[in-house]
């Protein structure tokens, strides 16, 4: 049952066991509040794409449970109206064009005007002019800017976004922190994660630091560098230790 | 509008704005095709021999000689999801993954009916034309020719749902290409050589009987169909389930 108090986004401990004896996510509880841009950080491999993951119902949680807007996310209405996802590239096939593989999406969520809707995603991500090649044919760049057009489509007020600096340039890179924090300061939940601390320290309210699958840090960016005292990257290995 | 109608148009577009499923439109088609004209070049006999219904068994089930193809269509619109990492786009917009299994069982069940109607068409021309230049009619209101048209048709219906349902148990679309060619280009002729009696339930001997190929030992072509639609309808059940259960990863 929806609860019309909940937060956006609340894990609670969420565990994930892969084959190994060591689980990949061990017991996280983090919750992401409306306007606000939450950066997660933490290593390859240290727990952050499996954690959004279960989040967005790809992986099945071993224990605990993660929530959006109060119910887990296969129980939503309208997943794609209700939240805007970036992993691992836009998943589009190479043989579709951009505005195709778009346009599949927005009919498979039954969006209004889906044509309508593509083309003013396509526009606020500068991607129109290339919106009829195929999606084999992309830069880095144009992929992740259509998997950001992908993510907008619902015009979602949660986003989940992992790494999505990954192959943008410098101007990409900029125009995407603006864009975040527009999308915050309308109202909108944002969970983003990234191993680029200084990204992180750019855009993000918040912080959570994943080390080994166990969240080490669910703090302010203001407490997590000490008023300024510390930067985001000492904090970081203070908290989750050295370079392995 | 049911929740499964969404779905259902999403999988529709995705496959019309895959470039290969024209190609193997083309293939299945030109394939059709040459097995209706081999045989009858291959029985080199006087026009009016063609007018048996061996004769026109044996060119007419040509037409579905390249429906194998839709057994790849129906691999790459299911397995492809995991090759290219759509998967998690298309379950992150349809999470209750059930209805995607489904769609693309429907979707990929009228790609074969398509297909299936192109390569009756082309058969049909083809041997009408064959038939003419041999100075006799083809007789298409006899059984032995739209019987047979038919049962292609509903070989090339089946091979789209297994297509869907070994792409659902695979996820994996190169191994399960590859397998599926093997099986039924490869295993199936031998272990039916070895012994017809047992091995004509095999799934591809079962559609060379529902397609009437004129063959000793085959089942009988409702034999046939019975056997298809239960090896269809527990694949797709067991694709489900495992695509249910696991992990999205990529």
């Amino acid at each position: 049952m929806r609860s019309h108090a909940a937060p956006p986004i609340a894990c609670r401990n969420l565990t994930k066991r892969f084959d190994r004896p060591e689980p990949a996510v061990d017991q996280v509880t983090f919750e992401v509040p409306a306007g606000t841009i939450v950066g997660f950080a933490g290593a390859n491999g240290a727990g952050k794409t499996t954690t959004m993951r279960m989040i967005l119902g790809l992986v099945r949680p071993t224990a605990g449970e993660a929530l959006v807007d109060g119910r887990p996310y296969q129980d939503l209405d309208h997943p794609r109206r209700m939240v805007g996802a970036v992993l691992d590239g836009p998943g589009a096939h190479p043989g579709h064009t951009g505005r195709a593989h778009l346009t599949i999406l927005a009919t498979a969520a039954a969006l209004p005007h889906p044509q309508r809707r593509v083309g003013e995603v396509l526009e606020l991500v500068n991607l129109t002019e290339h919106a009829g090649r195929r999606v084999g044919g992309y830069s880095t760049g144009m992929l992740q800017r259509l998997a950001l057009a992908a993510a907008l489509l619902g015009d979602p007020q949660i986003l989940i976004l992992d790494e999505p600096a990954n192959g943008l340039d410098p101007p990409g890179i900029l125009w995407m922190r603006t864009l975040l924090r527009q999308l915050a300061d309308d109202g909108r939940a944002v969970l983003v994660s990234s191993h680029l601390l200084g990204e992180l320290a750019a855009v993000a309210d918040r912080i959570l630091i994943i080390d080994r699958g166990r969240l080490v840090a669910d703090t302010t960016l203001d407490e997590l560098v000490d008023g300024g005292r510390r930067t985001l990257e000492d904090a970081y290995f203070e908290l989750a230790g050295g370079v392995s | 509008m049911t929740a499964l109608t969404p779905v259902l148009r999403g999988e529709i577009r995705k496959a019309l704005a895959t470039p290969t499923l024209w190609w193997l439109l083309l293939g299945t088609i030109a394939i059709g095709v040459a097995g209706t004209v081999a045989p009858l070049v291959a029985a080199n006999e006087d026009a009016a021999d063609h007018l048996s219904d061996r004769d026109l068994q044996g060119a007419m089930h040509g037409a579905a000689a390249g429906v194998i193809l839709v057994i790849v269509a129906g691999i790459i619109g299911m397995a492809g999801e995991w090759r290219f990492g759509q998967a998690s786009q298309t379950f992150l917009t349809s999470p209750l993954r059930r209805q995607v299994v489904a769609a693309k069982a429907l979707v990929y069940a009228g790609v074969g009916l398509a297909f299936g109607a192109a390569a009756d068409l082309a058969c049909t021309a083809t041997a009408w034309t064959w038939y003419r230049m041999d100075g006799v009619a083809l007789p298409v209101g006899r059984s032995a020719v739209w019987l047979t048209l038919l049962g292609c048709l509903a070989v090339a219906v089946a091979f789209g749902l297994l297509g869907v349902a070994i792409g659902a148990v695979t996820r994996n679309q190169v191994v399960a290409i590859v397998g599926t060619m093997a099986w039924l280009v490869v295993v199936e002729p031998i272990l039916f050589e070895l012994s017809s009696s047992v091995f004509r339930w095999l799934p591809g001997t079962a559609s060379l009987a529902l397609r009437r190929m004129p063959a000793p030992h085959l089942l009988a072509p409702a034999t046939a169909a019975v056997e298809l639609i239960v090896l269809t309808a527990a694949l797709l059940a067991a694709g489900t389930w495992l695509v249910r259960r696991d992990d999205v990863t990529t």
